[in-house]
């Protein structure tokens, strides 16, 4: 793939140095819808259309008929209502088997509002939704009144044909705009004018001039599903122009990596005729996720699905300024390196100039998550097996990318917490390639990296997973439940099946109080011919008072006990006298702490 | 039961401590998709068998599991074992699964145990306290009437490594004290 990549781009590179004599023309702004009275509606028509890609005309999927979705600007409290109508025509291979873990039914969609703390439930952020060709849906994105302000996106999520659509630029970009009071906002910042860049890259077949649906699963196509030709990086459906600024004036420029899995660096140089020098700006927020401060710098790189937020400041004299791109392939190894635009000094200038900010807002509400607030640990080990099987069995590769040694089921879920709980979760890149970790509707803070301790941890929701690299995150789950997901955002990887199911419980359901009243439902965890059982008793609930109860299938106490973590770390409960039959040992700690697990004693 | 799955892993179980095997008691009777009445303790007198309960052909888990086995089918057949898979289906349904699965008896046979015979006597259906029953998957290995390893679950177990390895060397051990 990154082969032909690079004869691609050698082609493009000679293109594009002939339409570098040609005066450049402004990068364009995707067109900007504003809420109305609290509310922003947008209707996604998912139609084919042609497109100028590459220098070519293109057949490809898009909203409505644009290089990239509308950006849609809104504020915390308010709702998004989005019309998605799939215009694409009927899956070639809808008649066909599903394969798995593997890209097909690449006209099946639906949406996904990343970095939006939405619920996942019905209309909302739910991609376990299948919008077929045909179909249309209305989805509702009701932000709450402390939800974060930044940078995010949306884009498709169906599960096997995330990677096909994406490629064909399906994008769009979400502002949460900052408040205006100046006691939660400098104003210097909602006095700069803003601009988004979304960046895509294409697959494109230079005979048909389309962008080629998935074939079937061999060992041929399993490791390289997308067929077609690799575009260089556009940014808002261009390869190069001008960004035009007054001088004095600060921009504020928001990025959004929309690429199947490269990476993005951009570099700000000052070039003379006698040097080149590097000019550093401020970033100021990741993952659409205020920094604590800004931080000057004169590059940002950021992987697949992430975002990153510059102040830009207006060039300071005549010198040729510019904005250089770097592609980064998946192992993050540069690929292409160009000249993405040009800052040109249009206009009168500003009096007075305008000036940095000198606090940035607060970017999660509650504050960096605190040692106590911890509910729960968890581990998760991202892990590629033995690539080579897929030459004798191509069905392989839909169980060598996993999370934990489990390939994606939609029917099964993988991990389960409970709304208000906060994780501690330590993750484990266990291959010897590079995985953005995502999880959708909530953010994290990245705490330790290898061991080492981060004093002052950033939000993020997009981690790079070096390889052979252990990363400790902690995230709070908020107020929604339903299911969600967490995947590798290298989105062929993801459509491979490295994608785990959450299923975020209610605060407050008849679990709490009744664990045998509950349906059993697939899967579970414990079943045997046991005598005994060890139930470990989590360290971190110290000496808190603990009851472990053991209740058969009709909520009768069998068995009770009160000790504590530091007493007992491991409490064993005899069951040999215990006749075969569902039971349930709940450990809880009266007022924070509570699980519950189900036995099956086989006689 | 989802919320289980939160502290699943938090929670181990200890087994029994008598390490001895459990010998079959009693008659384990089935019948084949190509309806022969077998036995499976009879059975294991000949071969060291793997014997599965799924929760028939209409469970897209239980398919997953005997597609994941089918690609040990070359070890199995190798090592001289035999899987017997049984479930509730009715024979005809199970000599349909075994066309479609592309299934072959030189490594497994699917039965059927439509009244559920079986799979109560091996601690696979429980009646609860509650009046509800619980239908367990189970994997077992049976080798001369003793029971070598077992694995109830509401999961069906898909790794079979383990369990290819302990009805191995059962024969291997005895073919090194004949």
């Amino acid at each position: 793939m990154t082969q032909m990549l690079r004869l691609f781009m050698f082609g493009m590179l000679l293109a594009t140095s002939a339409l570098a004599q040609a005066p450049a023309q402004e990068i364009p702004q995707p067109k900007t819808l504003r809420s109305v009275n609290g509310v922003l509606t947008d209707t996604l028509r998912l139609q084919m259309a042609r497109l100028p890609i590459a220098g070519r005309m293109i057949e490809a999927r898009t909203y409505n008929g644009a290089t990239n979705g509308s950006t849609w600007r809104v504020r915390r409290g308010e709702t998004i209502q989005v019309h998605l109508d799939n215009q694409l025509p009927r899956n070639p291979d809808a008649d066909l088997p599903k394969q798995g873990n593997f890209p097909e039914r690449a006209n099946t969609t639906n949406l996904h509002v990343h970095g939006l703390n939405v619920t996942p439930k019905g209309n909302g952020d739910n991609v376990l939704l299948a919008i077929e060709p045909g179909e249309s849906f209305d989805f509702s994105f009701a932000l709450p009144e402390d939800h974060s302000v930044g940078t995010n996106w949306y884009h498709p999520h169906h599960h096997t044909s995330t990677f096909p659509q994406i490629v064909n630029g399906l994008a769009g970009t979400i502002v949460i705009e900052d408040p205006t009071d100046p006691s939660q906002t400098d104003p210097a910042l909602t006095a700069m004018d803003d601009r988004v860049f979304v960046f895509t890259s294409y697959f494109i077949d230079t005979v048909t001039n389309t962008i080629p649906y998935p074939p079937r699963l061999t060992a041929t196509t399993a490791l390289a599903p997308q067929p077609g030709i690799e575009t260089p990086v556009h940014v808002n459906g261009v390869l190069t122009g001008k960004l035009s600024m007054r001088p004095g004036e600060i921009q504020r420029w928001r990025f959004v990596n929309a690429t199947y899995e490269l990476g993005i660096r951009l570099v700000w140089k000052r070039v003379t005729a006698t040097d080149t020098t590097l000019v550093k700006h401020m970033f100021i927020a990741n993952d659409g996720l205020y920094l604590p401060k800004a931080v000057p710098t004169s590059e940002v790189t950021f992987t697949s699905g992430a975002r990153a937020d510059v102040l830009v400041s207006a060039p300071p004299d005549d010198a040729t300024y510019v904005v250089e791109l770097q592609t980064l392939d998946r192992n993050m190894t540069v690929i292409e390196t160009r000249a993405m635009a040009t800052i040109n000094l249009d206009g009168t200038p500003l009096e007075p100039a305008m000036s940095m900010p000198v606090r940035l807002p607060t970017a999660i509400q509650a504050g960096s998550i605190r040692d106590e607030e911890i509910t729960g640990t968890r581990e998760l080990v991202f892990r590629i097996g033995d690539v080579s099987k897929v030459q004798l069995d191509s069905s392989a590769i839909m169980r060598t990318f996993t999370i934990d040694d489990s390939p994606f089921n939609h029917d099964v879920v993988n991990i389960t917490v409970q709304a208000g709980d906060v994780e501690e979760w330590t993750i484990r890149n266990d291959s010897r390639g590079y995985h953005p970790f995502h999880i959708h509707i909530n953010e994290f803070q990245v705490v330790e990296e290898d061991g080492v301790r981060i004093d002052e941890p950033i939000w993020h929701d997009v981690l790079l997973l070096a390889p052979q690299k252990t990363y400790k995150i902690r995230h709070r789950y908020g107020d929604f439940d339903g299911k969600t997901v967490l995947h590798c955002h290298f989105l062929p990887h993801e459509d491979w099946g490295m994608m785990q199911l959450i299923d975020i419980l209610p605060k407050t359901s008849s679990v709490d109080k009744e664990p045998w009243n509950e349906p059993i439902a697939f899967p579970n965890p414990v079943a045997g011919r046991l005598q005994s059982l060890s139930v470990p008793l989590p360290a971190f609930l110290g000496e808190r008072s603990l009851t472990v109860t053991l209740f058969n299938a009709l909520g009768h106490v069998v068995q009770s006990v009160v000790t504590s973590a530091i007493a007992t770390p491991t409490l064993r409960l005899d069951v040999s006298k215990q006749p075969a039959g569902t039971y349930y040992v709940r450990v809880d700690d009266g007022r924070r702490f509570l699980m519950n697990e189900m036995v099956v004693l086989v006689r | 039961m989802k919320w289980l799955l939160a502290i699943a892993a938090c929670i181990s179980i200890a087994t029994a401590s008598d390490d001895s095997p459990r010998r079959l008691a009693q008659e384990l009777p089935l019948v084949t998709f190509d309806r022969k009445a077998i036995d499976i303790r009879s059975l294991s007198d000949t071969q060291p068998l793997i014997v599965l309960r799924y929760l028939g052909a209409s469970c897209s888990h239980c398919i997953d599991q005997l597609l994941a086995l089918r690609e040990s089918r070359e070890r199995i057949r190798r090592a001289g074992l035999h899987v017997i898979a049984m479930s509730h289906d009715d024979p005809h349904i199970c000599a349909t699964a075994m066309q479609r699965l592309a299934l072959d008896t030189t490594w497994i046979t699917l039965c059927s145990d439509n009244d559920n015979r079986t799979a109560t006597a091996l601690g696979c259906v429980i009646d609860e306290l509650d009046k509800t029953t619980t239908n367990l998957h189970m994997v077992m290995v049976v080798y001369k009437r003793q029971v070598l390893y077992e694995h109830y679950s509401l999961v069906p177990l898909m790794v079979f490594d383990h369990v290819i390895r302990v009805a191995d060397s059962a024969r291997h051990r005895e073919s090194l004290t004949r």
